[in-house]
């Protein structure tokens, strides 16, 4: 009986010390290909449609993801299309707005980019009506500590399922040819959705410790769902943190990734101090 | 109209209470003739009759039957029938009935027995109860038995993941399973992070799961009811079990504190990694690695009408570390516990009014803990989160004629929540926040058990629940009604429909059932869970082989189910070294959405005989929807999966040994599981100010980030099985008797999945590609215990 106990023993022993390799292994994931990637914002108040186009990085592969160069990328609304040529100087696909194509409230653009024997598409409408009127409801300059308060108050547009994206930039030279810009930080990251909120008056607050000039502009943007979906997802990524949530990247792009998305958009100019 | 629902209700109840003046009742409590333990369940049947009833879960029984002479036979699993003739002709008669256990008789010697609990008769669906012997028998992780794990081998029923304790019913969540030890919830069922659960199948009599058709006495969660009844305690003579494991070792105490009349039951296990690794550090250090338990319950008979019991639970998990140096001592660690006790009052008004009052106390806590103490300098930090019940029960059995017995009763919870609680404490600053919430869940039920004819059964019950948190009330109906038909002797056919309420949460982002996860009320904000179940089944009894066969189809929904959004943290502080640390309200971190499960599930079952055990299988699909989680699309639940197979299989090779074996097998689980990655670009409005801004800066998408394929759990990968093993020997030695069990845990060493997670490889010319690696806990894991009963 002894003679089998230490058998046994033994056994149990060598079997649990050759078992460090059983714990890690590769995975095969099936049907992991690269995927176009597209993202472009359109609005009436920039000149240029810009598009980027990129691949994505697959898992298992050592590719890179360079910006495309030779994409074929067009844009169209409901009764013409236009082909954005590769533009070096933007790193995009880009066109000119002009008389002859033109981002338009309310109307309804549609994008497709194709490369080898992959293509995409997405569409997108972009939002009409009054932007809401900003008021600045408190500023503080703390010279002590570099710092800036600013509060901003609007009233979101009632009965209607509006987003929106508000921006806070101090400016640098305002009255050069080629002004500075520089974003202060927003506390509640300044994007907001109706769907989502009951409030129709947002109060944004924002500080920034670098930022020392007098001359500060709001822009507050009235964007579509795809704008909202896409610009907070990409904002509450986390990457592979074990103690959150996953957050899983929008996109509005069939068959790949990314988004096409529009907005409006309307500035606030306001000084600081004397 | 209503005129002629009363007039419905008048002949429903001339069928089922037919004049009384010329009947008689026979009643009293089933035991074990050894222990003088009552036997719950127990059936009473009346032969040559055709009518019967079953013992409640004090051992009571009470049947009422027309004046006459009757053979009553008295059964239950695994005891030797006993039939006695009754004269019940001139009064009501008081009739206990002590029940030997068949081994004892038979000297090991098995026979093929007259099935003793037909599942085709009993008037309830989605329900089943496993032998706490068979479980014993069945091999188990590093020969820690638990009863609790053999559940998820049950149809309908899935873990939390490898290794885990973590029940998930009918596409439920692990918060969703009212788990009670003698009337007390249990709020955290882990050992070891879930590797053991805490319930010591030593001082456990029975265990029964319900998955639907729920009875309108239980009340509180929405997908399952775990019943754990502890052993009372030897009334007649002391005996004892102890046993040694790789793990921890146990001990069992019981015997009369006055003969036949009183008795205790004591049970302690502990674990001992600790003290195995102490001889190896140095003295200052003291590592704190343990789990242990302690079970006490003590009972006494006050004449023939009372019956008075006390039980007790106390668990606790540590895991820290200490360390004294001459000047400064560093203590951090976390530990979780949940001690309960229960006093209940049985009261026997007349042979057929029974009652029972609980007084019940349950109080889980978690805490993280970090200490240093210098000489000039104190800095303690810790961070709990619990919840703390005193809870009062009155119930009534009320058994009017052998076709129509009534349940009733009334149940006031009164809990106390603490979801968060800092303290931190810094020489000259120190900081306290405490959130508690207080609540009252009450709950109203009444259950008719009707047999409107010799075919036909039914169960309508229903119950009202209340529950009131921060001066919001919430009061929601909740109708239950199980119905069986006999489709012949031996097979029926069973419906059930359930309405079910939840007013206190479980927030966990891991689903795996951690101590970390957070228990919170129903509020203003977020709703009480809600769920409507219909169940559809058949069972079928072959009375020569002593299976029983059930095959079941259900289909749940819910809404208001808890998810977490995207990116919230189940920590809910921000930087817990920060003297500025400010806790994180856990409302803003959740959501609410729509749950939809469905499925099928077979079971059979063989509860004796040479070779017994069971095969389940089930088929279910497991569903959710929140307008925030996922962009508002939906998405397989976390626990979701097509397949699921167990066997189980306990062999009596012998008198003196058994051989087990278990197979399992589920189809892989959805993971949300990065296939790719992309560079993101979020629009900042600068180009809207300076049209030069396109070219100056850096515009371009610069923010990397995942492919999710679909989104979230929208990849399987691997599926899972795993066999496990073991044999037992048995030995009557002249003081006690000893068992010896040797097994192996997934015996053909399969790689399980317990998670994946994205990992960097570089080839020759140091490019890096990502690749998923998958971790596995359990590899081909042998055990050895020893055990004594005396």
């Amino acid at each position: 009986m002894k003679n089998t106990i230490i058998i046994i023993i033994a056994i149990f022993s060598i079997f649990l010390t050759s078992c460090e390799k059983q714990f890690i292994s590769t995975v095969n994931v099936p049907n992991v290909q690269p995927k176009l990637v597209v993202n472009s914002y359109i609005s009436p108040q920039v000149e240029n449609i810009l598009v980027y186009v990129q691949y994505s990085i697959a898992i298992n592969s050592f590719q890179n993801n360079d910006i495309l160069t030779d994409a074929i990328v067009t844009i169209s609304d409901d009764k013409k299309t236009v082909t954005l040529p590769y533009n070096n100087l933007y790193r995009a696909y880009a066109v000119l707005q002009s008389d002859t194509f033109k981002i338009v409230e309310g109307k309804t653009y549609f994008l497709n980019v194709s490369h080898k024997d992959k293509s995409v598409s997405a569409q997108c409408t972009v939002p009409s009506g009054d932007i809401p009127k900003v008021t600045i409801v408190d500023t503080n300059f703390i010279f002590s500590n570099n710092e800036t308060y600013i509060k901003t108050k609007f009233v979101d547009r009632e009965n209607s399922n509006d987003c929106y994206h508000i921006a806070c930039y101090g400016i640098n030279d305002l009255d050069s040819i080629n002004p500075s810009y520089s974003q202060l930080i927003a506390a509640s990251n300044g994007y907001y959705c109706d769907k989502f909120s009951e409030n129709e008056i947002y109060d944004y607050f924002q500080k920034n410790t670098y930022v020392l000039t007098k001359d500060y502009v709001i822009v507050l943007a009235l964007t579509d769902e795809h704008y909202y979906y896409y610009s907070t997802s990409v904002l509450n990524f986390e990457g592979d943190n074990p103690f959150s949530e996953p957050s899983t990247i929008y996109s509005n792009i069939k068959g790949g990734l990314g988004v096409f998305a529009a907005y409006t958009s309307k500035k606030y100019y306001f000084k600081i101090g004397k | 109209m209503k005129f002629k629902i009363l007039l419905l209700l008048l002949f429903i109840i001339s069928l089922i209470t037919p004049s009384y003046a010329q009947k008689l009742t026979i009643s009293g409590f089933v035991k074990d003739k050894e222990s003088l333990e009552s036997l719950p369940s127990a059936t009473i049947y009346v032969l040559d009759y055709n009518a019967g009833t079953t013992s409640n879960n004090y051992g009571f029984y009470s049947l009422t039957l027309p004046k006459n002479t009757y053979k009553i036979r008295f059964s239950f699993v695994g005891y030797e029938p006993k039939d006695f003739e009754v004269d019940l002709t001139t009064s009501n008669i008081t009739f206990d009935v002590e029940l030997e256990q068949r081994l004892k008789i038979l000297k090991g010697v098995e026979i093929s027995a007259e099935r003793q609990i037909k599942n085709s008769n009993s008037n309830t669906i989605s329900t089943i109860n496993v032998p706490v012997t068979q479980i014993k028998t069945m091999p188990a992780l590093l020969g820690e038995k638990d009863v609790f794990k053999s559940l998820q081998l049950l149809p309908g029923v899935k873990s939390g993941g490898e290794g885990s304790t973590g029940l998930f019913v009918r596409g439920g969540s692990s918060d969703q399973n009212l788990i009670i030890l003698d009337d007390a919830p249990m709020y955290n069922t882990n050992h070891l992070f879930g590797f053991l659960s805490i319930f010591n199948g030593d001082a456990i009599k029975n265990i029964n799961l319900t998955k639907g058709g729920f009875p309108a006495r239980f009340g509180g969660r929405l997908s399952s009811v775990v019943e754990v009844t502890m052993k009372e305690g030897n009334k007649t003579k002391y005996s004892g079990e102890a046993g040694i494991g790789l793990l921890s070792s146990r001990l069992v105490l019981e015997g009369p504190l006055k003969k036949n009349v009183s008795s205790f039951l004591f049970s302690a296990r502990r674990s001992y990694m600790d003290v195995i690794v102490r001889p190896f550090i140095t003295d200052t250090e003291k590592p704190k690695f343990f789990f242990l338990d302690f079970n006490l319950k003590l009972n006494y008979d006050l004449g023939n009408k009372n019956k008075i019991y006390l039980s007790g639970y106390f668990g606790r998990d540590a895991f820290g570390y200490r360390q004294k140096e001459e000047k400064t001592i560093t203590d951090f660690g976390l530990f979780w516990q949940n001690p309960t006790s229960t006093l209940r009052w049985n009261h026997i008004y007349n042979s057929k009014l029974f009652s029972n009052t609980s007084l019940i106390y349950s109080d889980y806590i978690f805490k993280i803990y970090s200490k240093f103490k210098s000489e000039n300098n104190i800095y303690s930090l810790s961070y709990h989160s619990g919840i703390r019940d005193i809870s009062l029960k009155h119930d009534f059995d009320y058994y009017i004629s052998s076709n129509y017995s009534l349940k009733t009763g009334i149940q006031v919870i009164n809990h106390v929540f603490t979801p968060s609680a800092l303290v931190v404490k810094e020489d000259a600053h120190n900081l306290k926040k405490v959130k508690k919430y207080y609540s009252f869940e009450n709950g109203l039920y009444v259950e008719n058990h009707i047999n409107v004819n010799n075919n036909l059964m039914s169960n309508i019950g229903f119950r009202l629940s209340h529950f009131v948190a921060d001066k919001q009330h919430y009061f929601n109906p909740e109708p239950r009604v199980t119905v069986n038909y006999k489709l012949s002797d031996d097979f029926s056919a069973k419906i059930a429909y359930s309405a079910m309420n939840q007013y206190i949460h479980l927030l966990s982002n891991t689903g795996i059932g951690l101590p970390t996860d957070l228990w919170v009320p129903s509020t203003k904000n977020v709703k009480p869970q809600r769920s409507q179940q219909i169940a559809l089944g058949f069972a079928k009894d072959v009375k020569d082989a002593d299976i029983s066969v059930s095959l079941e189809g259900y289909y749940k929904k819910s809404k208001n189910i808890l998810g977490y959004l995207p990116n919230a943290s189940f920590l809910l502080i921000d930087d817990i070294d920060s003297p500025n640390v400010t806790p994180i309200s856990w409302e803003d971190n959740v959501t609410a959405g729509i749950g939809n499960s469905y499925g099928a599930e077979l079971f059979v079952q063989k509860r004796s005989g040479t070779v017994s055990g069971w095969i389940s299988y089930t088929l279910s699909w497991n569903k959710r929807l929140f307008e925030k989680i996922n962009f508002g699309k939906e998405f397989w639940a976390t626990q979701d999966r097509r397949h699921d197979l167990a066997i189980v299989l306990i062999y009596k090779i012998t008198e003196r040994s058994t051989l087990s074996a278990t197979w399992v097998y589920g189809s892989s689980t959805p993971v949300t599981l990065p296939i790719g990655f992309f560079k993101a670009k979020k629009n900042n409005l600068i180009e809207v100010l300076n049209p030069n801004a396109q070219t100056n800066m850096n515009l371009e998408p610069n923010y990397t980030v995942y492919d999710y394929k679909e989104g979230i759990n929208s990849i399987r990968l691997r599926d899972y099985h795993r066999l496990d093993i073991s044999y037992q020997n048995h030995k009557k030695l002249t003081k006690y008797e000893r068992t010896i069990e040797v097994g192996v845990y997934n015996v053909y060493n399969r790689k399980n999945p317990f998670f994946y997670m994205l990992s960097e490889e570089h080839n020759s010319s140091n490019k890096s590609k990502a690749v998923v690696k998958q971790f596995s806990l359990f590899p081909f894991i042998p055990s050895i215990s020893y055990s004594i009963k005396f």
